[in-house]
């Protein structure tokens, strides 16, 4: 297969884990210290890291208003006005990426009637040694996720709808 | 015998019903003789009757629905004794004013009317309308005794309506066994007297008429020395004559045609040399034109100036994910040969083709991209601001523009108000001449009103000469041959035995009138006495018919007027009802027929026994109509109301049928008096 001479950025390995492994290590314990994040959750959390303007009104609702900035790249480029809903639902990538950094031992699996995910050490040094802005924005947006993480992925699909006709 | 037609009984002709309605008027016109309206029920026939009724004094009027959603008030214009009068009465309030104006319908405008009260309870400013009709008529003002045998019985006016019970038979009255109210004994009286007093047969008729004659006079002088009081408080006044006034009303219309025209003028010449400034109005529009472009052309940019920005944005973050993958990149460990499980279809395959399909890239190819991405976002910025000052320099241009078609604007106002203002001045000048005339020609309209006024007085002292002069011939025919009351019966007699021979009625003999009751007596039974409702109807018409004859014949104080509703009432008429009698089996069903569509007020055997249901005896009454038309046309005024007429002779009758309605319109008829009533009138074509 031919690759193609350019990158998209969003289908680049680097930036859909580094993603993901911040979603997991901000979001995947609970105050109990019990996992919480299976592959439909880090799912969604992912695609609202990705669109911060959806993940602030869906906080509006919940009554979370101005708990994120609307950056200046947040709003008005080509992706924000049409955001890809398959990226919600698209489970078999997440659980591809989530095989690599299992892999890769950056996170590890826990079993309790479904599978969960977790950092481990060795993932959570590699972010924390990473300082870019990008890095630094999404988990910014990631710890703006808890208010949410307790809701069923059903749930949360119901109050995403209503706004994925793009901003 | 010779009949010699004696004109002095006085005379009523109603020459015009108006009633003024919301929407339009409606109209029924009256000639002297015989006048006829006939049509379907429910249209407005007896209406018509019972509007004059109460037009010349009525209590009530019967109100219905039409009228009264309709109707607002009523004219009705009549002749008395020669004399043009307008009487205006509103519909609904029956105890407000009476006017009356001295003139035909159409000019009612131009005089001030007379206002009477209505009846003796309430006096207008000119007195009681009773009197005003009974003074019009030349007819004596006079009380008498309400029991003429009692000499300390109090005394009563004799009103214009008691007389008038005589000129009107509604639909109640004919054949009724209470005709004239004879069953009410008080008012009967008063009913007697009544017919005394029309035949000049009361005993006080000389001292009533010389006290007439004393009133008369005393009323000319006054007239007379208010007409003089008048003249000379006009001519203290200056007050024009009628000519005069008129001149300088023609002086009027001259200069305001003059004022018209020259408004005309001015304006077509301000329109006309406003041309010059149509240049300056079309470099005007070119600028208009031009901003508008530049406007559009701007909106054009600021939407692609939109559009990069956008653009310029996606690239920016797309950088900063690459920047941060490399990162990343750049710390990962170096790929292990081990095999792991698709995420899909969970079959085995080595991690560094699972890495490759997920999109892994080498940190050469994320530094290459972000170089690429830096270089885009570069250019991007130099579109950008490409757009950005091709936005200002139309900005610049339009701001120009606009300055200079301001300018233009400025001085077009300028220049066009420097024109127009002369000749705005000059037409507020001519309109103010304009609202001047009409003032002055409304002023002296009312001046003219005043004039006729006064000149009103004087043909009401005139009136009252000619009034006076009438009543002293009859004091001296009074004086000279004290009529008798047994002649005035016997004449009644005759010409009542006359109408029933006419018809005929079954044995039309001792035929006369009571001298108690003064009522008609047939085969010496009297008129309450008979049973036959068609008879009393014959003999009901036939009696006021005489009255009438005998009003044109002798000198009398009758106003040879007449209203009769419902001619055919209790009488065969209809072409079923000649068919149905020509088939004299089955009588039950003719009985049967018979009490369907009669008044239970009458014997239905009696009047089979009378033959009533005889189509002829119909055809015959109306024969006599017409005949006593031909003799007397001019000397007396008939309104008759039916529901139908005489086949054989509908087509003569024509010529007298004032108003002819039918439900369905149908025949160019109207469809009733109100004929706008469109609710009610399709109501009625479903019945």
């Amino acid at each position: 297969m031919k690759k193609v001479p350019f990158i998209i950025p969003e289908l680049d390995l680097g930036v859909r884990i580094q993603r993901l492994m911040v979603i997991i290590h901000k979001l995947g314990l609970n105050k109990n210290k019990k996992a919480v994040l299976d592959n439909e959750k880090i799912a969604i959390f992912d695609f609202l890291v990705k669109n911060p303007y959806i993940l602030n009104e869906v906080l509006k609702t919940e009554g979370k208003a101005n708990t994120i900035d609307i950056g200046e790249t947040d709003y008005g480029t080509i992706d924000s006005l049409y955001p890809s809903v398959i990226s919600l639902l698209d489970y078999g990538s997440i659980k591809g990426y989530l095989q690599i950094l299992v892999t890769l031992d950056f996170i590890e699996i826990q079993v309790n009637e479904t599978i969960f995910y977790i950092s481990t050490t060795k993932g959570e040094r590699l972010i924390t040694e990473d300082e870019s802005p990008y890095l630094l924005r999404i988990e910014q947006l990631s710890l703006a996720v808890l208010p949410l993480r307790n809701f069923s992925t059903l749930q949360l699909i119901k109050k995403i709808r209503p706004f994925i006709k793009g901003v | 015998m010779g009949e010699k037609v004696i004109v002095s009984s006085p005379s009523l002709f109603v020459e015009k019903l108006v009633i003024v309605g919301r929407k339009k008027n409606y109209i029924v016109s009256f000639t002297k003789g015989l006048n006829i309206i006939y049509g379907d029920s429910d249209t407005g026939k007896s209406s018509i009757l019972n509007i004059i009724n109460y037009c010349l004094g009525g209590s009530e009027i019967d109100m219905y629905s039409e009228l009264e959603m309709n109707g607002l008030y009523c004219l009705l214009q009549v002749s008395l004794n020669g004399t043009q009068f307008t009487i205006k009465r509103d519909l609904f309030d029956t105890s407000a004013f009476v006017e009356v104006f001295n003139s035909d319908i159409a000019n009612i405008d131009t005089i001030f009317p007379r206002e009477y009260g209505p009846n003796y309870k309430k006096s207008g400013q000119d007195g009681y309308f009773s009197d005003f009709m009974l003074q019009a008529l030349n007819l004596p003002i006079i009380k008498v005794r309400q029991a003429p045998t009692k000499d300390d019985s109090s005394q009563v006016r004799l009103s214009f309506r008691d007389i008038f019970k005589y000129c009107y038979l509604d639909q109640d009255d004919v054949g009724s066994k209470n005709l004239l109210d004879n069953k009410n004994f008080s008012q009967y009286n008063k009913v007697k007297q009544t017919f005394k007093f029309i035949h000049k047969l009361l005993d006080t008729q000389i001292a009533d008429l010389e006290e007439d004659i004393g009133n008369k006079t005393a009323l000319k002088k006054e007239k007379e020395e208010s007409y003089k009081n008048i003249s000379s408080f006009f001519r203290e006044t200056q007050l024009g004559t009628l000519e005069s006034l008129n001149e300088e009303l023609e002086i009027i219309a001259d200069k305001m045609d003059k004022v018209q025209s020259d408004i005309k003028t001015i304006t077509s010449n301000m329109t006309s040399d406003t041309m010059q400034f149509d240049e300056i109005r079309q470099t005007i529009q070119q600028f208009q034109d031009k901003i508008n472009q530049k406007s559009i052309e701007k909106r054009n940019k600021e939407t692609q100036l939109e559009q990069k920005l956008r653009l310029k944005k996606n690239y920016q973050l797309d950088k900063e994910k690459l920047e941060s993958s490399l990162n990343i990149t750049k710390r990962l460990p170096r790929s292990e040969s081990i095999n792991v499980d698709c995420p899909i279809c969970e079959r085995g395959m080595s991690f560094d083709f699972l890495q490759t399909k997920l999109g892994a890239n080498s940190t050469n190819t994320i530094e290459v991209e972000i170089r690429h991405i830096n270089s885009h976002i570069k250019s991007i910025e130099s579109f950008i601001e490409d757009e950005r000052q091709q936005i200002t320099t139309i900005d610049n241009q339009i701001r120009l523009l606009v300055e200079n078609l301001n300018k233009y604007k400025d001085f077009l106002d300028i220049e066009t108000n420097k024109f127009i203002s002369p000749y705005v001045q000059q037409r507020d000048i001519v309109m103010s001449s304009k609202a001047s005339l009409i003032e002055e020609k409304k002023k002296i309209e009312h001046f003219k009103k005043l004039r006729k006024q006064l000149n009103e007085l004087f043909n009401e002292g005139e009136v009252l000469s000619t009034q006076i002069l009438s009543l002293k011939g009859q004091l001296e025919n009074l004086k000279l041959t004290t009529p008798s009351i047994n002649a005035v019966l016997q004449d009644i007699t005759d010409h009542l035995d006359e109408f029933l021979k006419f018809i005929p009625i079954r044995n039309p003999s001792d035929i006369s009138v009571s001298e108690k009751t003064f009522l008609p007596v047939v085969r010496n039974r009297d008129y309450v006495k008979l049973t036959s409702g068609g008879l009393r109807t014959l003999v009901s018409i036939g009696f006021l018919m005489s009255i009438l004859k005998n009003s044109i014949l002798k000198d009398t104080y009758y106003p040879r007027f007449l209203m009769i509703d419902t001619v055919g009432k209790y009488i065969g008429k209809t072409a079923t009802r000649i068919k149905l009698s020509e088939t004299p089996v089955n009588q039950n069903n003719l009985v049967n027929q018979y009490i369907q569509q009669q008044n239970e007020d009458t014997d239905v055997a009696e009047d089979l026994i009378e033959n009533i249901t005889d189509p002829h005896k119909y055809k015959n009454l109306y024969e006599f109509f017409i005949g006593f038309n031909k003799k007397y046309n001019h000397q007396m005024q008939i309104i008759i109301v039916d529901n139908d007429l005489p086949a054989d002779v509908e087509d003569e009758l024509q010529q007298f049928v004032v108003k002819h309605f039918k439900v369905d319109g149908s025949n160019e008829c109207e469809i009733g008096l109100i004929d706008d009533a469109q609710f009610e009138h399709q109501l009625k074509l479903q019945k």
